[in-house]
């Protein structure tokens, strides 16, 4: 994209072969050695993990009743089927994943595109310190959080009430109706920077040249960004998108420490579902099977986001 | 038409004033109250009337809390295995992501999902089949292992993201390198990976922070003994009926540290980073 | 290397790191449990060598404090014997023990708690002691009761190292102001509860707690209107007028009398605390373990707080007394690991640990000290001794606590569920967590 820019390059042919990694690259196979090393890391310790997960689902397997687990078909997933808590679960996860991953790539984007404005001053502290809530470890930011939002203690509390927002101080996570989306925004704030973090990257590979250039075509703001901008940033915000969807359907950790799926059922989502027939029932079989929904749910959301995407057309 | 466009980019220059300083606002405010109460000692965090400033501020906490066993111990092993796993994630996913991105061939829209699967699966159910496959290899408790098992989870992430920045920038490139005499991997090294610096850089600060803040897998594949990390460190403070806030707070503030130094380094990288010579109007 | 190669290459290399993994685990069937060979005569001190492992989860500054100075005496009695402790954070304790017990690493010996011992027993994690215990010196000071929560089908699997002695805080301040006096009955707090609940202050009457670790105290709440969750069989016993009754009247504390916080659904223990200390609420149900928080927080002879024993219910006076316990899950060196246990239950120790933690003791011998007899605050305790006891609990009764219980008690307080609804679900899931 950056085009027309003189870069040094050697005039002469480089010695060979002195330098083995160019010759290597010069085989017809370099393709694959390019992918061979992550391939044999991920494969070595990916596929049997997740092959013997997804296996396990098709057990019945609790470590208080029988030591090794016995095959039973598809009984797990029909126990999940007739199971409310499942469904609600699921309703759940939905919510949380489509809220969650499109706020925190809307406001991500946002400011990203804010950061990129070139004349700005203070970028430096401003990029820093916009990034700082995903440094902070979960479980700190965690109990962090649920100390602001306490009904108590609360700083947010006190200062909504001082800004006369609020008329006393509430309970976010403690009623049905605000505790889904006080854990919301705690995610927001936590996972935002990530992609702000990538988009702001990939904005800057867009080359000035093809703004200009629209400029002077006349092209407004607006269809610089639609045109120009959007389609450019399209690799990087798809594998953004399907990475911070793939946490979110999978990690309980924030909503472990905030309201462990509280109150009632409220904010019960599938992985801390999956969490607690782990490690609460020691149900490894019915475990694995809400996981294996959740895999099967997640390949198939990826393939079609990447197919309608065009990301790995051509 | 001149002034209007000035005015039309002083506008926007407002805006995203606008928009950097709220979200800044939103983003520090609970830092800034985490190191707040860092600075607290615990009498003074847990009142009936809410102390937005300590009154009797004191460095207690952090004395406190780097004095505790192993602690000094537990920060040394995450940068260690941090640092491992970033220069892995990084060497392992470039080459991946290269190819991956330049060339066709036929399982290669399966083979991008195939790295994702092992995410796919939350970790909980993971954990036992890698735990015994480390202690077979007698790679349990290990810095390798760990980085190991890192590495298995944020080669995806770095594979994903790295083509996606890999994507961005023309093969001609590439093309015209080699006419001038570079190998394959000399055209990867001195024409892709400085343009796509920033997108390397994003990367590096993304699995750094990930293998930084990781406590799942720290915690169940190490032991005290051995090279507990970091986050478990953390985790082991938030008792059955305690949780000291002063120790917690002033354990995040210690975390954030490390990796802000990180990324200081590296911003640079992050932006428009390639002038050599360019060629402007 | 042609792509084929290269596929099976991976493929080779795929499955050899599959069939690594697939080394065959010794996993103990549950409830056949090992026994560790008895020695019915003392080892001498010196004699003893090697390394002692222990997993606990101990987190505080003094509980780590008493953990030190109990190490520390340890080591002067066993020279030869160095005690090596992991500790482990205490939410993740058990997925971390049942890692170890299906892939390997079992600790020598760990702490368990009451409510985790028969999940632990259930998945073949610890050792029977019964015959070493039986043949003990210290057997004396240690009555039956303190060992049920540690007996699964009759054998014995740990040594009580504290109690956990469940009781009541109450602002002393606060009911004397209003002239009501301490209650002792279900009725007694009720009507102290609403009789000390001012909003316009802030004030509360009773700090109930509404998430994790709150389906505790409405279990003690049902068993105190008469209904046992299991009988002596482990079978499903629960009464369902009787249940409906104590969740009615428990959750009109908050729904219809308003004496409880809003916050209670996700109040837990941090919240509670904090609820009382800082004059949020003026009863507060929890044990022994809390008294050095409690007092460091609000004067320990400020006539503000004073502790009771929990009131009685309509039919019979219910408290929970719950024992830490020390026991054995892979004893490599199986007389040093004995001694460790043994030495928790020694009387300077226990007295070394009170002293650090505050922390209740299991030994009889110690309860009789002037440490616990002069101190006004243990009285209740010592009152509650004489009619507390263990709460139920049984292989898959945390889970049933955690994941039936709980969610179903915070739905009745959040109104979306009657009680007789959530009873209901209760019971069918008391059903599937006993019978699977």
């Amino acid at each position: 994209m950056r085009q027309a820019e003189r870069i040094a390059l050697p005039s002469e042919p480089v010695a060979r072969p002195a330098w083995r990694l160019g010759d290597l690259s010069e085989s017809n196979h370099w393709a694959y050695y390019l992918l061979l090393p992550s391939l044999l890391l991920v494969a070595m310790v990916a596929v049997y993990p997740v092959a013997s997960g997804v296996w396990l689902s098709f057990q019945r397997y609790n470590l208080l009743r029988a030591p090794v687990p016995s095959f039973v078909g598809l009984a797990q997933y029909a126990d999940l089927w007739i199971d409310s808590v499942f469904w609600v679960a699921a309703r759940n996860t939905v919510v949380w994943v489509t809220v969650g991953a499109g706020s925190q790539f809307l406001l991500g984007l946002i400011i990203a595109l804010a950061l990129n404005r070139p004349r700005l001053r203070g970028i430096g502290l401003l990029r820093l310190g916009l990034l700082l809530p995903w440094l902070m470890p979960t479980v700190v930011a965690g109990h962090m959080w649920s100390l602001l939002l306490d009904s108590r203690l609360g700083v947010v509390n006190d200062v909504l009430v001082r800004l006369g927002l609020l008329q006393g101080y509430v309970a976010w996570f403690a009623q049905a109706e605000t505790a889904m989306a006080a854990v919301l925004v705690v995610d927001l704030w936590k996972n935002f920077p990530f992609f702000t973090l990538l988009l702001l990257a990939g904005l800057q590979g867009v080359p000035d040249e093809l703004y200009e250039a629209a400029e002077v075509d006349g092209a407004n703001a607006w269809y610089r960004f639609w045109r120009i901008t959007l389609p450019l940033l399209t690799p990087v915000i798809v594998a953004s998108v399907i990475l911070r969807v793939i946490g979110l359907v999978n990690a309980p950790d924030l909503m472990i420490i905030l309201t462990h799926g509280g109150p009632g059922l409220a904010t019960h989502v599938l992985s801390l579902l999956a969490f607690n027939n782990a490690y609460t029932g020691f149900n490894f079989g019915a475990a694995a099977a809400v996981a294996t929904v959740m895999l099967v749910v997640l390949m198939v959301f990826t393939s079609a986001y990447v197919r309608v995407s065009g990301v790995t057309r051509e | 038409m001149i002034r209007s466009r000035h005015q039309t980019q002083r506008l926007y220059d407002v805006l995203a004033y606008g928009v950097l300083i709220g979200a800044f606002t939103f983003a520090v405010f609970p830092i800034v109250w985490t190191a707040l109460t860092s600075l607290k000692a615990n009498a003074d965090i847990v009142t009936a009337e809410i102390q937005y400033f300590p009154l009797r501020p004191t460095l207690q906490n952090y004395a406190t809390l780097w004095a505790q066993a192993g602690f000094p111990t537990m920060f040394l092993n995450s940068a260690i295995v941090t640092a491992l796993t970033v220069l892995v994630c990084l060497a392992v996913g470039i080459s991946g992501a290269y190819s991956l991105s330049r060339y066709r061939f036929r399982a290669r829209g399966q083979l991008l999902l195939f790295y994702l699967v092992i995410r796919m699966f939350p970790a909980v159910l993971l954990l036992l089949p890698i735990f015994i496959a480390l202690r077979v290899l007698g790679l349990y408790d290990t810095h390798l292992g760990l980085t190991l098992a890192y590495t298995a989870f944020l080669t995806p992430v770095s594979i994903w993201i790295l083509k996606g920045f890999f994507d961005t920038i023309p093969p001609e490139l590439e093309d015209a390198a080699r006419i001038d005499g570079c190998t394959r991997a000399g055209a990867i090294l001195r024409v892709v990976l400085p343009l796509a610096r920033p997108g390397v850089a994003a990367t590096a600060v993304l699995i750094a922070i990930s293998a930084w803040n990781e406590f799942l897998f720290a915690l169940m594949l190490t032991t005290s003994q051995g090279i507990r990390t970091w986050p478990v460190g953390l985790q082991l403070m938030v008792g059955e009926y305690q949780l000291p806030w002063g120790l917690l707070t002033a354990g995040g503030v210690i975390s954030i540290a490390p990796i802000l130094l990180f990324f200081a380094l590296v911003q640079r990288a992050l932006v428009r980073g390639l002038t050599l010579g360019a060629v402007k109007g | 290397m042609h792509r084929r190669d290269f596929l099976r290459a991976t493929a080779l290399t795929g499955s050899g790191l599959l069939l690594a993994a697939c080394a065959p685990q010794a996993v103990a069937p549950p409830g056949v449990s090992q026994s560790s060979a008895p020695t019915p005569a003392a080892v001498k001190p010196a004699a003893l060598t090697g390394t002692v492992s222990y997993w606990h989860t101990f987190t505080s500054q003094s509980e780590m404090d008493g953990l030190t100075k109990v190490t520390k005496a340890f080591k002067d009695k066993y020279p030869n014997v160095t005690v090596n402790s992991e500790n482990v954070p205490n939410s993740d304790f058990m997925a971390k023990f049942t890692l170890a017990v299906q892939g390997g690493g079992k600790p020598e010996t760990t702490m368990i708690s009451s409510v985790r011992l028969p999940d632990m027993v259930a998945m073949g994690g610890l050792i029977d002691l019964t015959s070493r215990v039986a043949a003990w010196d210290q057997r004396q000071y240690l009555p039956d009761e303190r060992f049920k929560d540690a007996t699964v089908n009759g054998k014995i699997y740990g040594v009580p190292s504290f109690a956990f002695v469940d009781w009541m805080y109450y602002r002393a301040d606060w009911f004397k102001e209003a002239g009501i006096a301490p209650p002792k009955t279900f009725d007694d707090l009720q009507n102290a509860a609403i009789k000390l609940t001012d909003p316009s202050k802030n004030r509360f009457g009773f700090g109930m707690r509404g998430a994790g670790g709150g389906e505790g105290a409405l279990i003690e709440v049902i068993r105190s209107f008469g209904s046992p969750i299991v009988d002596d069989k482990g079978q499903p016993a629960m009464d369902r007028q009787k249940a409906t009754d104590a969740l009615r009247w428990y959750s009109e504390l908050f729904t219809k009398h308003k004496a409880v916080p809003p916050s209670v659904t996700n109040d837990s223990f941090q919240q509670i605390m904090t609820g009382f200390t800082t004059g949020q609420t003026a009863m507060l149900w929890h044990h022994t373990g809390s008294l050095i928080d409690v007092s460091t927080a609000l004067g320990a002879d400020s006539g503000k707080f004073g502790t009771l024993p929990r009131p009685a219910g309509p039919a019979t006076h219910i408290a929970d007394v719950s024992y830490s316990y020390n026991g054995m899950s892979d004893p490599k060196n199986a007389d040093a690991d004995w001694a460790w246990l043994d030495h928790w239950a020694q009387p300077d120790t226990q007295i070394t640990f009170l002293e650090s933690t505050g922390y209740f003791p299991s030994s009889t011998k110690v309860v009789d000290d002037p440490r616990i007899q002069k101190n006004a605050y243990y009285a209740a305790a010592i009152d509650t001794l004489k009619f507390g006891g263990p709460a139920p609990a049984f292989a898959g009764s945390s889970n049933w606590g955690l994941t039936v219980v709980l969610p179903n008690f915070q739905r009745v307080l959040l109104g979306e569920i009657k009680p007789e609804e959530a009873i209901d679900n209760m019971m069918k899931g008391l059903d599937k967590a006993v019978k699977g």
